[in-house]
């Protein structure tokens, strides 16, 4: 049950999954639509301070994914995924996975850039570790930049791919991640 | 005869230096004790000041010239304005406000005097970020006289106020914050 099996996930991957999926999206949007936002808009100094909030819980969820895969089973691919799509998923993933992580570390380092720690929701705060200078940081911020839409563009395609082995294959894919458990 | 041609050399002479203290007007800006600030309001509470570091330009101040003999040629870089946080800076030398990329001096150039030679109404073109737009700059001689090091000096303090949209610089910093006050402390050394 919470560990996956061959052909099935178990609910720890598949809610990783989804919950990363909800937290970076979410944020890419939210991103989108608070570097529009002028000074004196009242989400103008909130919405930043969520978005580095929800991005060190995004990269806990990503190194928790990461740790739980090394003990977990793999499912495999469905046998409705030809050989060159494995190929192809396969490097969508890795792709995915570098993403979860370079995406909060950037973030984590512009943010920290000048000292201050990030607040998570008023609870605790994840102190500033590293001293980064205005190159690094204007470096970080271009990488988490276009990290960030072009991640976009890889989410779509990974969708796009996911709905084809549903809908065209008539496979299990995109089942068995939205339904834990649920057999091939 | 000879008192005649005595009087021409007089004359010709006070010429000559009227035109030597005509030159002894111009002073270069010492960019070293020279300020060009402003003054904003921070959402009605308080005021935040900014600073452009790297001011250069001439003046020439004589008083017995009359209006004629008063104008001032100033050059800003914008992308040395300070505000005391890198952060902020950024923000200002973004295509938000100054945009310093596109435009990256903002300049006044005098037109006109009017006053005496303590104080008055200095107007002129301010092209700031890419906008041109006669102000007029209410000025004050704040004093002059010899330096220690064998120069001469003469310093002037002004205050103008501006508009930000009316220079195309109109982001939403709220209604308290739409005009800010420059706030210009020159001081030349006579060439």
């Amino acid at each position: 049950m919470w560990r996956s099996g061959a052909g099935h996930y178990g609910i720890v991957a598949s809610g990783l999954h989804w919950a990363i999926a909800l937290g970076i999206v979410g944020l890419v949007g939210l991103g989108a639509w608070m570097v529009g936002l002028t000074y004196y808009d009242p989400w103008y100094n909130d919405s930043l301070a969520l978005h580095k909030a929800i991005g060190i819980v995004v990269l806990a969820l990503a190194l928790a994914k990461f740790s739980w895969k090394l003990a977990d089973r793999y499912p495999g691919y469905g046998p409705e995924v030809k050989p060159y799509e494995r190929a192809g998923a396969t490097a969508m993933h890795w792709l995915l996975s570098a993403l979860m992580v370079l995406l909060p570390v950037t973030g984590y380092l512009i943010s920290t850039s000048e000292g201050a720690g990030i607040d998570m929701f008023g609870l605790f705060d994840v102190p500033a570790f590293f001293n980064v200078t205005a190159e690094t940081r204007d470096l970080a911020i271009d990488i988490h930049y276009y990290v960030a839409y072009g991640g976009i563009g890889l989410v779509g395609l990974h969708v796009i791919a996911a709905l084809k082995h549903h809908f065209v294959d008539r496979g299990s894919t995109l089942r068995r991640m939205l339904i834990p458990r649920s057999r091939a | 005869m000879i008192k005649r041609a005595l009087g021409t050399v007089l004359a010709a002479a006070a010429l000559v230096f009227s035109a030597a203290s005509s030159e002894a007007a111009d002073y270069r800006i010492d960019a070293g004790h020279s300020f060009v600030q402003f003054k904003i309001s921070h959402i009605g509470v308080s005021w935040m000041i900014g600073t452009f570091e790297n001011v250069s330009g001439s003046f020439s101040f004589d008083p017995d010239a009359g209006p004629e003999g008063q104008s001032i040629s100033v050059e800003i870089d914008t992308a040395s304005v300070d505000t005391n946080h890198a952060e902020r800076d950024k923000h200002l030398r973004s295509a938000d406000f100054l945009n310093v990329d596109e435009f990256p001096t903002a300049t006044f150039v005098s037109t006109g005097y009017e006053g005496d030679g303590e104080s008055g109404t200095l107007t002129g073109d301010l092209t700031l970020h890419g906008v041109t737009k006669e102000i007029a700059i209410a000025v004050k001689k704040v004093g002059e006289g010899k330096d220690p090091w064998g120069g001469y000096r003469a310093g002037f303090e002004g205050t103008v106020s501006l508009t930000r949209s009316e220079f195309s610089m109109g982001y939403n910093l709220g209604p308290a914050s739409e005009s800010m006050e420059l706030l210009l402390f020159i001081e030349g050394i006579r060439r």
